[in-house]
Protein backbone atom coordinates (compact mmCIF):
# COMPACT_ATOMS: atom_id res chain seq x y z
CA UNK A 1 0.00 0.00 0.00
CA UNK A 2 1.16 3.33 -1.24
CA UNK A 3 -0.23 4.72 1.99
CA UNK A 4 2.43 4.18 4.28
CA UNK A 5 4.78 6.47 2.69
CA UNK A 6 2.12 9.17 3.77
CA UNK A 7 2.27 7.34 7.45
CA UNK A 8 6.24 7.66 7.80
CA UNK A 9 6.63 10.81 5.86
CA UNK A 10 8.62 13.83 7.45
CA UNK A 11 6.77 16.88 10.08
CA UNK A 12 6.40 19.55 7.53
CA UNK A 13 5.45 17.63 4.08
CA UNK A 14 2.84 19.87 2.46
CA UNK A 15 -0.23 17.26 3.30
CA UNK A 16 0.17 18.14 6.79
CA UNK A 17 0.95 22.07 7.07
CA UNK A 18 -2.51 22.62 7.40
CA UNK A 19 -3.40 20.21 10.51
CA UNK A 20 -0.55 22.14 12.32
CA UNK A 21 -1.52 25.27 11.28
CA UNK A 22 -4.59 24.34 12.62
CA UNK A 23 -3.05 23.21 15.88
CA UNK A 24 -0.10 26.35 15.93
CA UNK A 25 -3.50 28.36 16.09
CA UNK A 26 -5.23 27.16 19.08
CA UNK A 27 -1.95 26.65 20.99
CA UNK A 28 -0.68 30.29 20.13
CA UNK A 29 -3.82 31.31 21.37
CA UNK A 30 -3.47 29.99 25.15
CA UNK A 31 0.28 30.41 24.97
CA UNK A 32 1.55 33.14 24.41
CA UNK A 33 -1.17 35.02 23.07
CA UNK A 34 -3.51 34.53 26.09
CA UNK A 35 -1.23 34.36 28.59
CA UNK A 36 0.18 37.62 27.58
CA UNK A 37 -3.04 39.50 28.10
CA UNK A 38 -3.75 37.56 31.65
CA UNK A 39 -0.09 39.55 32.30
CA UNK A 40 -0.67 42.45 30.61
CA UNK A 41 -4.21 43.14 32.61
CA UNK A 42 -2.58 42.37 35.73
CA UNK A 43 -0.24 44.77 35.05
CA UNK A 44 -2.23 47.63 34.06
CA UNK A 45 -4.61 46.71 37.00
CA UNK A 46 -1.52 48.28 39.24
CA UNK A 47 -2.75 51.69 37.71
CA UNK A 48 -5.83 51.14 39.99
CA UNK A 49 -2.99 51.85 42.82
CA UNK A 50 -1.73 54.98 41.72
CA UNK A 51 0.77 56.26 39.33
CA UNK A 52 3.74 55.15 41.05
CA UNK A 53 3.31 51.57 41.35
CA UNK A 54 1.77 51.36 37.55
CA UNK A 55 5.18 53.17 36.22
CA UNK A 56 7.67 50.81 38.46
CA UNK A 57 5.89 48.27 36.59
CA UNK A 58 6.25 49.64 33.05
CA UNK A 59 9.67 50.47 33.92
CA UNK A 60 10.48 46.66 34.86
CA UNK A 61 9.28 46.13 31.78
CA UNK A 62 11.51 48.48 29.82
CA UNK A 63 14.26 47.04 31.74
CA UNK A 64 13.97 43.52 30.95
CA UNK A 65 16.77 41.88 29.37
CA UNK A 66 16.48 41.36 25.75
CA UNK A 67 12.89 43.11 25.55
CA UNK A 68 12.92 43.73 21.59
CA UNK A 69 13.17 39.88 21.15
CA UNK A 70 10.70 39.02 23.97
CA UNK A 71 8.19 41.61 22.91
CA UNK A 72 8.32 40.18 19.22
CA UNK A 73 8.96 36.70 19.79
CA UNK A 74 6.61 36.26 22.58
CA UNK A 75 3.95 38.94 21.68
CA UNK A 76 3.97 40.42 18.25
CA UNK A 77 4.64 37.72 15.64
CA UNK A 78 2.60 35.51 17.73
CA UNK A 79 0.01 37.83 17.96
CA UNK A 80 -0.03 38.76 13.93
CA UNK A 81 -0.28 34.99 13.51
CA UNK A 82 -3.34 34.41 15.66
CA UNK A 83 -5.50 37.50 13.67
CA UNK A 84 -4.82 36.56 10.42
CA UNK A 85 -5.04 33.48 10.52
CA UNK A 86 -8.13 33.60 12.80
CA UNK A 87 -9.87 36.09 10.08
CA UNK A 88 -9.07 32.87 7.52
CA UNK A 89 -11.12 30.76 10.12
CA UNK A 90 -13.47 32.90 10.42
CA UNK A 91 -13.92 33.68 6.28
CA UNK A 92 -14.40 30.34 6.04
CA UNK A 93 -17.12 29.84 8.06
CA UNK A 94 -20.71 29.83 7.02
CA UNK A 95 -23.10 30.95 10.08
CA UNK A 96 -26.12 29.10 10.34
CA UNK A 97 -27.22 30.28 13.93
CA UNK A 98 -30.54 31.72 12.84
CA UNK A 99 -31.61 28.15 11.48
CA UNK A 100 -29.68 25.92 13.63
CA UNK A 101 -30.57 28.08 17.48
CA UNK A 102 -28.25 25.60 19.53
CA UNK A 103 -25.93 27.21 22.46
CA UNK A 104 -22.61 25.94 21.25
CA UNK A 105 -23.36 27.20 17.04
CA UNK A 106 -24.21 30.64 18.94
CA UNK A 107 -20.68 30.37 20.77
CA UNK A 108 -18.91 29.07 17.76
CA UNK A 109 -20.75 32.84 16.15
CA UNK A 110 -19.75 34.51 19.05
CA UNK A 111 -15.90 33.09 18.81
CA UNK A 112 -15.49 34.63 15.43
CA UNK A 113 -17.01 37.15 15.92
CA UNK A 114 -15.12 38.38 19.11
CA UNK A 115 -12.21 37.76 17.30
CA UNK A 116 -12.73 39.95 14.66
CA UNK A 117 -13.69 42.95 17.09
CA UNK A 118 -10.74 41.98 18.90
CA UNK A 119 -8.62 42.16 16.11
CA UNK A 120 -9.79 45.79 15.67
CA UNK A 121 -9.64 46.95 19.38
CA UNK A 122 -5.97 45.83 19.58
CA UNK A 123 -4.87 47.21 16.15
CA UNK A 124 -5.83 50.41 17.64
CA UNK A 125 -4.43 50.00 20.87
CA UNK A 126 -1.32 48.96 19.26
CA UNK A 127 -1.35 51.86 17.53
CA UNK A 128 -2.07 54.09 20.26
CA UNK A 129 0.81 53.04 22.63
CA UNK A 130 3.55 50.91 21.27
CA UNK A 131 3.16 52.45 17.80
CA UNK A 132 3.39 56.04 19.26
CA UNK A 133 6.53 54.62 21.41
CA UNK A 134 8.16 53.22 18.73
CA UNK A 135 7.58 55.89 16.01
CA UNK A 136 9.05 58.00 19.34
CA UNK A 137 6.41 60.22 20.13
CA UNK A 138 5.44 59.06 23.44
CA UNK A 139 7.93 57.90 26.21
CA UNK A 140 6.85 54.43 28.53
CA UNK A 141 6.63 57.06 31.47
CA UNK A 142 4.31 59.21 29.79
CA UNK A 143 1.33 56.27 29.39
CA UNK A 144 0.03 56.76 32.38
CA UNK A 145 -1.22 60.25 31.97
CA UNK A 146 -1.83 59.89 28.35
CA UNK A 147 -4.30 56.58 29.31
CA UNK A 148 -5.95 59.37 31.74
CA UNK A 149 -6.73 61.98 28.92
CA UNK A 150 -7.56 58.92 26.36
CA UNK A 151 -9.89 57.13 28.54
CA UNK A 152 -11.67 60.38 30.74
CA UNK A 153 -11.84 62.63 27.71
CA UNK A 154 -15.98 62.63 26.42
CA UNK A 155 -17.60 64.12 22.90
CA UNK A 156 -21.15 65.10 23.94
CA UNK A 157 -20.80 64.10 27.31
CA UNK A 158 -20.03 60.60 25.86
CA UNK A 159 -16.87 58.71 27.27
CA UNK A 160 -16.46 56.90 23.51
CA UNK A 161 -13.16 55.95 24.35
CA UNK A 162 -13.63 54.39 27.32
CA UNK A 163 -16.61 52.54 25.71
CA UNK A 164 -14.77 51.56 22.70
CA UNK A 165 -11.93 49.67 25.45
CA UNK A 166 -15.00 48.28 27.39
CA UNK A 167 -15.80 46.46 24.15
CA UNK A 168 -12.78 45.53 23.23
CA UNK A 169 -11.80 44.11 26.41
CA UNK A 170 -15.23 42.05 26.48
CA UNK A 171 -14.52 40.82 22.95
CA UNK A 172 -10.73 39.53 24.03
CA UNK A 173 -12.19 37.95 27.47
CA UNK A 174 -14.76 36.43 25.67
CA UNK A 175 -12.32 35.18 22.87
CA UNK A 176 -10.10 33.62 25.59
CA UNK A 177 -12.40 32.14 27.47
CA UNK A 178 -14.30 30.24 25.06
CA UNK A 179 -10.93 29.74 23.32
CA UNK A 180 -9.55 27.69 26.15
CA UNK A 181 -13.01 25.95 25.88
CA UNK A 182 -11.94 25.25 22.74
CA UNK A 183 -8.37 24.69 23.12
CA UNK A 184 -9.64 21.53 25.58
CA UNK A 185 -11.84 20.44 23.19
CA UNK A 186 -9.61 20.35 20.35
CA UNK A 187 -6.47 19.22 21.85
CA UNK A 188 -8.44 16.39 23.30
CA UNK A 189 -8.52 17.21 27.20
CA UNK A 190 -12.10 17.66 27.59
CA UNK A 191 -13.68 14.13 25.73
CA UNK A 192 -16.64 13.90 27.49
CA UNK A 193 -19.60 15.75 27.13
CA UNK A 194 -19.88 16.37 30.93
CA UNK A 195 -16.38 17.66 30.86
CA UNK A 196 -16.55 20.17 28.17
CA UNK A 197 -19.79 21.52 30.64
CA UNK A 198 -17.66 21.71 33.77
CA UNK A 199 -14.80 23.28 31.14
CA UNK A 200 -17.60 25.92 30.18
CA UNK A 201 -18.19 26.77 33.60
CA UNK A 202 -14.61 27.02 34.95
CA UNK A 203 -13.75 29.00 31.84
CA UNK A 204 -17.05 31.25 31.62
CA UNK A 205 -15.73 32.15 35.04
CA UNK A 206 -12.40 32.86 34.51
CA UNK A 207 -13.66 34.98 31.50
CA UNK A 208 -15.62 37.10 33.71
CA UNK A 209 -12.77 37.67 35.86
CA UNK A 210 -10.66 38.63 33.07
CA UNK A 211 -13.14 41.20 31.78
CA UNK A 212 -13.86 42.97 35.34
CA UNK A 213 -9.70 42.94 36.07
CA UNK A 214 -9.50 45.24 32.53
CA UNK A 215 -12.60 46.90 33.24
CA UNK A 216 -11.82 48.58 36.30
CA UNK A 217 -8.68 49.41 35.24
CA UNK A 218 -10.63 51.37 32.27
CA UNK A 219 -12.96 52.76 34.48
CA UNK A 220 -10.14 53.75 37.47
CA UNK A 221 -8.09 55.95 34.30
CA UNK A 222 -12.09 57.23 33.08
CA UNK A 223 -13.22 58.30 36.24
CA UNK A 224 -10.15 58.22 39.14
CA UNK A 225 -12.41 55.83 41.02
CA UNK A 226 -11.85 51.95 40.58
CA UNK A 227 -15.10 49.37 40.55
CA UNK A 228 -14.38 47.61 43.72
CA UNK A 229 -13.98 51.45 45.71
CA UNK A 230 -17.67 52.02 43.65
CA UNK A 231 -19.17 48.61 45.24
CA UNK A 232 -17.39 49.02 48.30
CA UNK A 233 -18.84 52.74 49.05
CA UNK A 234 -22.09 51.29 47.69
CA UNK A 235 -22.60 48.20 49.80
CA UNK A 236 -21.08 50.37 53.02
CA UNK A 237 -22.25 53.85 52.22
CA UNK A 238 -19.05 55.45 52.36
CA UNK A 239 -19.63 58.63 50.92
CA UNK A 240 -16.47 60.46 50.64
CA UNK A 241 -14.88 60.17 47.32
CA UNK A 242 -11.27 58.11 47.05
CA UNK A 243 -8.64 60.45 46.20
CA UNK A 244 -6.43 59.38 43.03
CA UNK A 245 -3.19 59.92 41.09
CA UNK A 246 -5.49 59.94 37.85
CA UNK A 247 -8.16 62.59 39.26
CA UNK A 248 -5.51 64.72 40.76
CA UNK A 249 -3.02 64.47 37.47
CA UNK A 250 -6.10 65.86 35.15
CA UNK A 251 -6.53 69.18 38.16
CA UNK A 252 -3.30 69.94 37.87
CA UNK A 253 -2.57 69.43 34.52
CA UNK A 254 -5.40 71.60 33.51
CA UNK A 255 -3.26 74.71 31.95
CA UNK B 1 -56.48 3.17 -10.83
CA UNK B 2 -58.80 5.93 -12.65
CA UNK B 3 -61.57 5.58 -10.31
CA UNK B 4 -59.31 6.36 -6.72
CA UNK B 5 -57.43 9.55 -9.20
CA UNK B 6 -61.10 10.70 -10.04
CA UNK B 7 -62.32 10.50 -6.45
CA UNK B 8 -59.57 11.94 -4.76
CA UNK B 9 -59.99 15.06 -7.76
CA UNK B 10 -63.02 15.90 -7.05
CA UNK B 11 -64.22 15.44 -3.43
CA UNK B 12 -63.18 18.45 -2.18
CA UNK B 13 -61.32 17.01 1.34
CA UNK B 14 -61.40 19.15 4.58
CA UNK B 15 -57.85 19.47 4.46
CA UNK B 16 -55.19 20.32 1.90
CA UNK B 17 -51.44 20.38 2.69
CA UNK B 18 -49.43 23.20 1.32
CA UNK B 19 -46.05 22.54 0.34
CA UNK B 20 -43.68 25.29 -0.75
CA UNK B 21 -41.00 23.22 -2.96
CA UNK B 22 -37.35 24.58 -4.06
CA UNK B 23 -37.15 23.32 -7.52
CA UNK B 24 -34.79 23.18 -10.17
CA UNK B 25 -34.60 21.15 -13.49
CA UNK B 26 -30.98 19.86 -13.81
CA UNK B 27 -27.74 19.96 -12.00
CA UNK B 28 -26.29 22.15 -14.78
CA UNK B 29 -29.36 24.13 -14.82
CA UNK B 30 -28.88 26.40 -11.61
CA UNK B 31 -30.91 29.39 -13.59
CA UNK B 32 -33.99 27.21 -12.97
CA UNK B 33 -34.29 27.29 -9.00
CA UNK B 34 -37.20 28.39 -7.92
CA UNK B 35 -40.17 28.05 -5.29
CA UNK B 36 -43.01 26.24 -6.54
CA UNK B 37 -45.96 25.70 -4.43
CA UNK B 38 -48.91 22.86 -4.06
CA UNK B 39 -51.58 21.88 -2.10
CA UNK B 40 -52.60 18.07 -1.85
CA UNK B 41 -55.29 15.90 -0.23
CA UNK B 42 -54.56 15.50 3.24
CA UNK B 43 -53.99 12.09 4.76
CA UNK B 44 -54.22 10.25 7.94
CA UNK B 45 -50.57 9.70 9.35
CA UNK B 46 -48.81 11.44 6.13
CA UNK B 47 -45.66 12.08 6.07
CA UNK B 48 -43.88 14.47 3.73
CA UNK B 49 -42.86 11.49 1.37
CA UNK B 50 -46.39 10.45 0.92
CA UNK B 51 -47.16 14.48 0.46
CA UNK B 52 -44.33 14.09 -2.07
CA UNK B 53 -46.17 11.57 -3.80
CA UNK B 54 -49.86 13.06 -4.17
CA UNK B 55 -47.90 16.14 -5.77
CA UNK B 56 -46.59 12.88 -8.40
CA UNK B 57 -49.93 12.28 -8.85
CA UNK B 58 -51.39 15.36 -9.63
CA UNK B 59 -48.40 18.13 -10.40
CA UNK B 60 -50.04 21.27 -10.73
CA UNK B 61 -49.07 23.92 -9.03
CA UNK B 62 -51.70 26.41 -6.69
CA UNK B 63 -51.79 29.05 -9.21
CA UNK B 64 -53.20 25.88 -11.57
CA UNK B 65 -49.32 25.40 -13.48
CA UNK B 66 -49.12 21.67 -14.69
CA UNK B 67 -45.48 21.30 -13.89
CA UNK B 68 -43.31 18.15 -14.18
CA UNK B 69 -43.55 15.95 -10.82
CA UNK B 70 -41.00 16.82 -8.39
CA UNK B 71 -38.37 14.54 -8.22
CA UNK B 72 -36.87 13.14 -4.25
CA UNK B 73 -34.95 9.95 -3.06
CA UNK B 74 -36.44 7.59 -0.75
CA UNK B 75 -35.88 3.79 0.10
CA UNK B 76 -36.50 2.57 3.55
CA UNK B 77 -39.56 4.94 4.61
CA UNK B 78 -38.31 3.55 8.13
CA UNK B 79 -34.94 6.31 9.02
CA UNK B 80 -32.74 3.87 8.59
CA UNK B 81 -31.24 4.23 4.58
CA UNK B 82 -30.42 8.01 4.68
CA UNK B 83 -31.62 8.14 0.91
CA UNK B 84 -34.30 11.00 2.17
CA UNK B 85 -32.41 13.71 3.97
CA UNK B 86 -34.10 17.38 3.10
CA UNK B 87 -34.59 20.68 4.32
CA UNK B 88 -37.79 20.76 5.80
CA UNK B 89 -38.74 24.35 7.48
CA UNK B 90 -35.36 25.20 7.66
CA UNK B 91 -34.08 22.44 9.14
CA UNK B 92 -32.26 19.01 7.73
CA UNK B 93 -34.28 15.79 8.75
CA UNK B 94 -35.19 12.85 7.04
CA UNK B 95 -38.45 13.23 5.25
CA UNK B 96 -39.89 9.71 6.11
CA UNK B 97 -39.91 10.19 9.35
CA UNK B 98 -40.76 14.56 9.01
CA UNK B 99 -45.00 13.99 9.71
CA UNK B 100 -47.56 16.55 8.60
CA UNK B 101 -49.23 16.68 11.56
CA UNK B 102 -46.19 17.84 13.83
CA UNK B 103 -44.94 20.09 11.13
CA UNK B 104 -48.43 21.78 10.03
CA UNK B 105 -51.44 20.70 12.66
CA UNK B 106 -53.09 23.72 11.57
CA UNK B 107 -52.60 23.56 7.57
CA UNK B 108 -49.16 25.45 7.71
CA UNK B 109 -46.85 25.80 4.73
CA UNK B 110 -44.03 22.97 4.75
CA UNK B 111 -40.86 24.38 2.68
CA UNK B 112 -39.03 21.58 1.69
CA UNK B 113 -35.58 22.50 -0.13
CA UNK B 114 -32.46 20.21 -1.32
CA UNK B 115 -29.72 19.81 0.98
CA UNK B 116 -27.53 22.97 0.31
CA UNK B 117 -23.60 21.24 0.95
CA UNK B 118 -24.19 18.95 -1.72
CA UNK B 119 -24.62 19.44 -5.75
CA UNK B 120 -28.33 19.40 -6.73
CA UNK B 121 -29.10 16.36 -9.28
CA UNK B 122 -32.72 17.85 -10.04
CA UNK B 123 -35.57 19.07 -7.41
CA UNK B 124 -35.08 17.45 -4.15
CA UNK B 125 -32.45 14.51 -5.52
CA UNK B 126 -28.84 15.29 -4.02
CA UNK B 127 -25.46 13.57 -4.96
CA UNK B 128 -23.65 12.34 -1.87
CA UNK B 129 -21.16 11.07 -3.70
CA UNK B 130 -18.16 12.99 -1.39
CA UNK B 131 -19.40 11.18 1.84
CA UNK B 132 -18.51 7.90 0.32
CA UNK B 133 -15.44 9.35 -1.02
CA UNK B 134 -14.76 10.34 2.21
CA UNK B 135 -15.27 7.17 3.89
CA UNK B 136 -12.42 5.81 1.57
CA UNK B 137 -9.83 8.26 2.54
CA UNK B 138 -10.71 7.49 5.82
CA UNK B 139 -10.56 3.54 5.02
CA UNK B 140 -13.62 2.89 6.74
CA UNK B 141 -13.44 -0.75 6.69
CA UNK B 142 -11.57 -3.54 8.54
CA UNK B 143 -8.78 -4.89 6.30
CA UNK B 144 -9.36 -8.78 6.26
CA UNK B 145 -8.56 -10.20 2.66
CA UNK B 146 -4.84 -11.91 2.57
CA UNK B 147 -3.54 -15.03 0.53
CA UNK B 148 -3.84 -16.99 3.90
CA UNK B 149 -5.93 -18.17 6.75
CA UNK B 150 -5.40 -15.65 9.30
CA UNK B 151 -7.23 -17.01 12.29
CA UNK B 152 -10.22 -15.45 14.40
CA UNK B 153 -9.31 -11.95 15.45
CA UNK B 154 -9.14 -10.48 18.70
CA UNK B 155 -12.16 -10.95 21.07
CA UNK B 156 -13.70 -7.60 21.70
CA UNK B 157 -15.69 -7.12 25.41
CA UNK B 158 -18.83 -6.86 25.40
CA UNK B 159 -19.11 -3.07 27.25
CA UNK B 160 -16.81 -1.96 23.97
CA UNK B 161 -19.26 -3.86 21.63
CA UNK B 162 -21.91 -1.37 23.56
CA UNK B 163 -20.02 1.55 22.84
CA UNK B 164 -19.02 0.83 19.44
CA UNK B 165 -22.76 -0.19 18.17
CA UNK B 166 -24.29 3.57 18.47
CA UNK B 167 -21.42 4.73 15.90
CA UNK B 168 -22.66 1.75 13.47
CA UNK B 169 -25.84 3.52 13.04
CA UNK B 170 -24.73 6.21 10.96
CA UNK B 171 -26.58 6.05 7.85
CA UNK B 172 -24.49 8.21 5.72
CA UNK B 173 -27.19 10.71 5.52
CA UNK B 174 -25.17 14.00 5.51
CA UNK B 175 -27.75 15.98 7.90
CA UNK B 176 -24.51 16.30 10.09
CA UNK B 177 -22.98 18.00 6.98
CA UNK B 178 -25.55 20.03 5.87
CA UNK B 179 -26.31 21.86 9.73
CA UNK B 180 -21.68 21.82 10.01
CA UNK B 181 -21.29 25.51 9.66
CA UNK B 182 -17.62 24.21 8.83
CA UNK B 183 -18.72 22.18 5.72
CA UNK B 184 -19.35 24.36 2.79
CA UNK B 185 -17.83 25.38 -0.74
CA UNK B 186 -14.94 27.41 0.67
CA UNK B 187 -13.73 24.30 3.23
CA UNK B 188 -12.86 21.11 2.38
CA UNK B 189 -13.78 20.03 5.99
CA UNK B 190 -14.53 16.34 5.73
CA UNK B 191 -17.35 16.42 8.42
CA UNK B 192 -18.90 14.97 11.31
CA UNK B 193 -19.99 11.42 9.67
CA UNK B 194 -16.54 10.34 8.48
CA UNK B 195 -14.54 11.59 11.38
CA UNK B 196 -17.06 9.01 13.98
CA UNK B 197 -16.56 5.92 11.08
CA UNK B 198 -12.49 6.33 12.16
CA UNK B 199 -13.39 6.41 16.40
CA UNK B 200 -16.01 3.25 14.99
CA UNK B 201 -13.28 1.67 13.17
CA UNK B 202 -10.17 2.80 15.29
CA UNK B 203 -12.08 1.05 18.45
CA UNK B 204 -12.48 -2.39 16.46
CA UNK B 205 -9.76 -4.76 17.59
CA UNK B 206 -8.90 -5.50 13.90
CA UNK B 207 -9.74 -2.15 12.78
CA UNK B 208 -6.96 -0.92 15.16
CA UNK B 209 -4.26 -2.37 13.22
CA UNK B 210 -4.96 0.32 11.25
CA UNK B 211 -5.69 3.35 13.31
CA UNK B 212 -2.32 5.37 12.52
CA UNK B 213 -3.87 5.12 8.28
CA UNK B 214 -6.93 6.31 9.59
CA UNK B 215 -5.63 9.33 11.74
CA UNK B 216 -3.49 10.00 9.05
CA UNK B 217 -6.09 10.97 6.77
CA UNK B 218 -7.91 13.09 9.49
CA UNK B 219 -4.51 14.80 10.30
CA UNK B 220 -4.61 16.44 7.01
CA UNK B 221 -6.37 19.56 5.27
CA UNK B 222 -9.69 19.54 5.26
CA UNK B 223 -9.17 16.74 8.51
CA UNK B 224 -10.63 16.82 12.06
CA UNK B 225 -8.53 20.19 13.35
CA UNK B 226 -11.15 22.13 10.87
CA UNK B 227 -13.87 21.44 13.19
CA UNK B 228 -15.86 24.43 14.49
CA UNK B 229 -17.34 22.80 17.77
CA UNK B 230 -20.53 24.34 16.66
CA UNK B 231 -21.87 20.97 17.77
CA UNK B 232 -25.02 21.30 15.58
CA UNK B 233 -24.11 17.80 14.05
CA UNK B 234 -24.67 15.90 17.10
CA UNK B 235 -28.07 17.48 17.77
CA UNK B 236 -29.21 17.22 14.02
CA UNK B 237 -28.62 13.48 13.80
CA UNK B 238 -31.64 11.22 13.32
CA UNK B 239 -29.39 8.09 14.98
CA UNK B 240 -28.43 10.33 17.81
CA UNK B 241 -25.09 9.03 17.40
CA UNK B 242 -22.38 10.85 19.36
CA UNK B 243 -20.50 12.93 17.03
CA UNK B 244 -19.22 15.06 19.47
CA UNK B 245 -17.63 12.87 21.35
CA UNK B 246 -16.20 10.64 17.97
CA UNK B 247 -14.72 13.87 17.22
CA UNK B 248 -13.44 14.87 20.59
CA UNK B 249 -12.02 11.22 20.97
CA UNK B 250 -10.21 11.23 17.39
CA UNK B 251 -8.53 15.18 18.31
CA UNK B 252 -7.47 13.46 21.43
CA UNK B 253 -5.74 10.85 19.58
CA UNK B 254 -4.59 13.05 16.49
CA UNK B 255 -3.06 14.62 19.41
CA UNK B 256 -1.58 11.77 20.59
CA UNK B 257 -0.17 11.19 17.10
CA UNK B 258 1.16 14.61 16.67
CA UNK B 259 3.44 14.84 20.10
CA UNK B 260 4.54 10.64 20.16
CA UNK B 261 4.18 10.09 16.60
CA UNK B 262 5.34 12.75 14.66
CA UNK B 263 7.21 14.99 17.03
CA UNK B 264 9.33 12.41 18.65
CA UNK B 265 10.03 10.03 15.69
Amino acid sequence: MSDHTQTDSPLFEKHRRAFLMRKLHSLSGVVPVGAFMMFHLWTNAKATSGREPFDAAVRDITHMPFVVVLEWGLILLPLLFHALYGVYIAMNGRQNFTRYTYSRNWMYFLQRFSGLVAFAFIAMHLYQYWGQKVAGKIETSQFYPALCESLSATKGGVPWMAIAYVIGIAACAFHFANGLWGFCFSWGITVSRRSQRMAASVFGLLGLAVFFLGLNTVVHFATGESVTNMMHRGLFGRGEAAKNACEAYLTTSSH
Amino acid sequence: MADTEKSAKEATPSRLVHLKIRRQDAADKPDSKRWEEFKVPYLPNMNVISALQQVQKFPKTTDGKEVAPVCWEAVCLEEVCGACSMVINGRVRQACSALVDQLAPNGEPITIEPMSKFPVVRDLVVDRARMFNDLKRVKAWIDLDGTHELGPGPRESQEQQQERYPLSRCMTCGCCLEACPQVNDSSNFIGPAAINQVRLFNMHPSGAMHKNQRLDALMAEGGVADCGKAQNCVEVCPKEIPLVDSISVVARDTTKRLLFGWLLK
